[in-house]
């Protein structure tokens, strides 16, 4: 039995389709009920659905063997977990944004607002600025309007939420997509299956991009 | 001597304590207690003598040494004298300081010992089990394949299933060291073979600018993993030029050996094993039993490292993390569950208690109300 991660929202849906078209369908995943947990013994698998963040905590720590997760989540989780392949879908990017009238002081710490603590230590630690990292939650681009900072990084996807309040994309940080993760153990024991499924990915994707 | 007391463990064993015998003693200990004992009557039959390592020592060593220690934080403290002391975060440093060297004698060492290391949450330490051994001195190919047959012989006494991946950093290294983009995309393409990522490998190529021809080795050597008798032919193919030939005789070396040592399928060659350049130079390893989702055992060849610390000879050893085998699924055991309300008095409660524990066990849990 493999059991998969799925992040709950629009990228689980669409990783389950995925899945379930790669041959690993599963009776009820899709039913909006308030089971987290389906199973299809004959095709040995079983689906869980967790918040989208948790995905690769799960396949770290082995209680699922692969998940499908964005690798905004990889970047700022540092997750010991092998990325066997890149889906494509859920693309967009991490990026820095700001108001549109924002002109930044470099002689003054930068604020910025992000639920990416990593990645945005990380990225400024590499052009030697400094910050004053604010964690939030949610509602991000909510922090420069109110000026509770300077900047936010953030996940932009077609860039309609920053345009209406006002921010513009600064600097693009990383390309974001879902990621097939598997956790190490996992592979060693269960590589015959994992390889399987990572096989009739691969296939689903080439056809899917074969169509467009 | 309580007359008539009887000791009684999981394995339904039931002797009166003047009776019970060693064997007895060694079924009430923990998973992790009987893996010590095992893993230590193991190395003492290879000839590895145990060696003790103080749990305090100097906070320099590590410093100078920060990239080989899994975790950057250290637990600090000053000494009587005002010297900053650590409690160990590693074994091996502290082996390899404190270990007069043997005038060219191959020096055998097993040790079991406690390290302490910053929880990966940042909110304070842990303290952890480790067992290992290090093999010091000149080491040829038989102490490799020693140390490589007792690693999977470890993990043998811990469970039927398990594997030893195993690795080459002195192909790595070269290879990435051979990165015509520079260091930055040979960081980057390094990060993707540990996390067996091609599409990752294949990104790397765009940003940097990386040679097609190059790119193919990576993904190549990304791609190797599964028996050695399967691998090493695509990887002398792959790899051809003089630079990786020592590391390729040695694996291959390596697998004639332990091909006589009823370990197959149990060893495979893994290049997504990858050690730091600056300690590891030599074959790199990592054990894995299933159900738990971590390695359990690392090591490999550490010659680097020792220059660093100051001697000339060679070094190969590894860890078993003990406290792993917690986050393997365990038995229920034979204890029951017995309930009793708040209502009770404890007296009866007590003789339910005990009755229940004389005949095999009990976990006594106060009801909770609800609502």
């Amino acid at each position: 039995m493999v059991n998969i991660a799925l992040p709950k929202g629009r990228l689980g849906e669409k990783a389950y389709a995925l899945m379930a078209a790669a041959g690993y369908p599963c009776p009820g995943v899709m039913d909006n009920g308030r089971k987290l947990i389906f199973e299809d013994e004959a095709l040995g698998v079983r689906y869980y659905w967790v918040k989208p963040s948790d995905v690769a905590v799960y396949v770290e720590r082995g209680a699922a063997d692969i998940g499908i997760v964005g690798s905004d989540v990889l970047l700022e989780q540092r997750s010991d977990v092998y990325e066997l392949l890149d889906l494509g879908i859920g693309a967009c990017r991490l990026a820095v944004a700001a108001p549109v009238d924002f002109v930044e002081d470099p002689a003054a710490t930068l604020r910025v607002a992000t639920k990416y603590l990593v990645v945005a230590r990380q990225y400024y630690a590499q052009r030697s600025r400094r910050i004053d990292v604010i964690y939030l939650n949610g509602s991000v681009e909510l922090a420069p309007i109110v000026g509770l900072s300077d900047v936010i990084v953030d996940i932009v996807e077609t860039g309609a939420t920053l345009k209406e309040n006002n921010l513009e994309p600064r600097e693009t940080i990383a390309q974001v997509s879902a990621r097939l993760i598997v956790n190490k153990s996992a592979m060693k024991f269960l590589g015959d299956a994992i390889t399987g499924i990572r096989t009739g990915l691969i296939k689903e994707l080439k056809k899917d991009a074969a169509c467009v | 001597m309580n007359q008539g007391a009887n000791l009684r463990t999981d394995q339904g064993i039931n002797q009166p304590i003047d009776q019970i015998t060693p064997r007895d003693l060694t079924a009430i200990l923990g998973q992790d207690e009987r893996a010590a004992l095992a893993l230590r009557e193991l190395y003492t039959a290879w000839g590895y003598q145990r060696w003790r390592v103080n749990d305090f020592e100097d906070y320099d060593l590590y410093v100078r040494n920060r990239d080989f220690l899994l975790s950057d934080s250290v637990l600090t403290f000053n000494d009587a004298n005002g010297k900053l002391k650590a409690l160990k975060p590693d074994v091996t440093l502290s082996i390899v300081r404190h270990a007069p060297s043997a005038g060219g004698q191959l020096q055998r060492l097993h040790y079991h010992e406690r390290v302490f290391r910053a929880s990966p949450l940042g909110d304070g330490f842990e303290e952890i089990t480790q067992v290992g051994l290090e093999c010091l001195g000149d080491i040829g190919l038989y102490e490799t394949c020693e140390v490589i047959l007792l690693a999977a012989r470890s993990l043998s006494l811990m469970g039927e299933d398990y594997v030893v991946d195993i690795s080459h950093m002195g192909l790595v290294a070269p290879f990435l060291a051979s990165c015509p983009a520079g260091n930055a995309a040979a960081l980057a393409v390094a990060d993707c073979l540990a996390h067996k990522n091609p599409d990752g490998i294949v990104k790397a190529r765009d940003e940097f600018g990386l040679p097609d021809a190059w790119v193919r080795r990576a993904l190549a050597l990304a791609a190797y993993c599964g028996a050695p008798e399967d691998v090493l032919p695509a990887i002398a193919g792959t790899f051809p030029e003089p630079m990786y030939q020592d590391a390729i005789r040695e694996l291959e070396g390596v697998a004639t050996a332990l091909a006589s040592r009823d370990l197959k399928g149990r060893i495979q060659l893994d290049f997504s094993v990858i050690n730091s350049a600056s300690y590891y130079s030599g074959i790199v390893m990592r054990g894995y039993l299933p159900g738990i989702p971590t390695r359990i055992l690392s090591g490999g060849r550490y010659d680097p490292l020792m220059r660093r610390l100051g001697r000339q000879d060679g070094a190969i050893g590894f860890a078993v993390y003990l406290d792993k085998l917690h986050a393997a699924p365990t038995g229920r055991g034979t204890a029951q569950v017995m309930t009793f309300s708040a209502n009770e008095q404890p007296g009866d409660v007590l003789a339910r208690a005990e009755a229940l524990a004389q005949a095999g066990g009990v976990r006594a849990v106060r009801e909770v109300r609800h609502g």
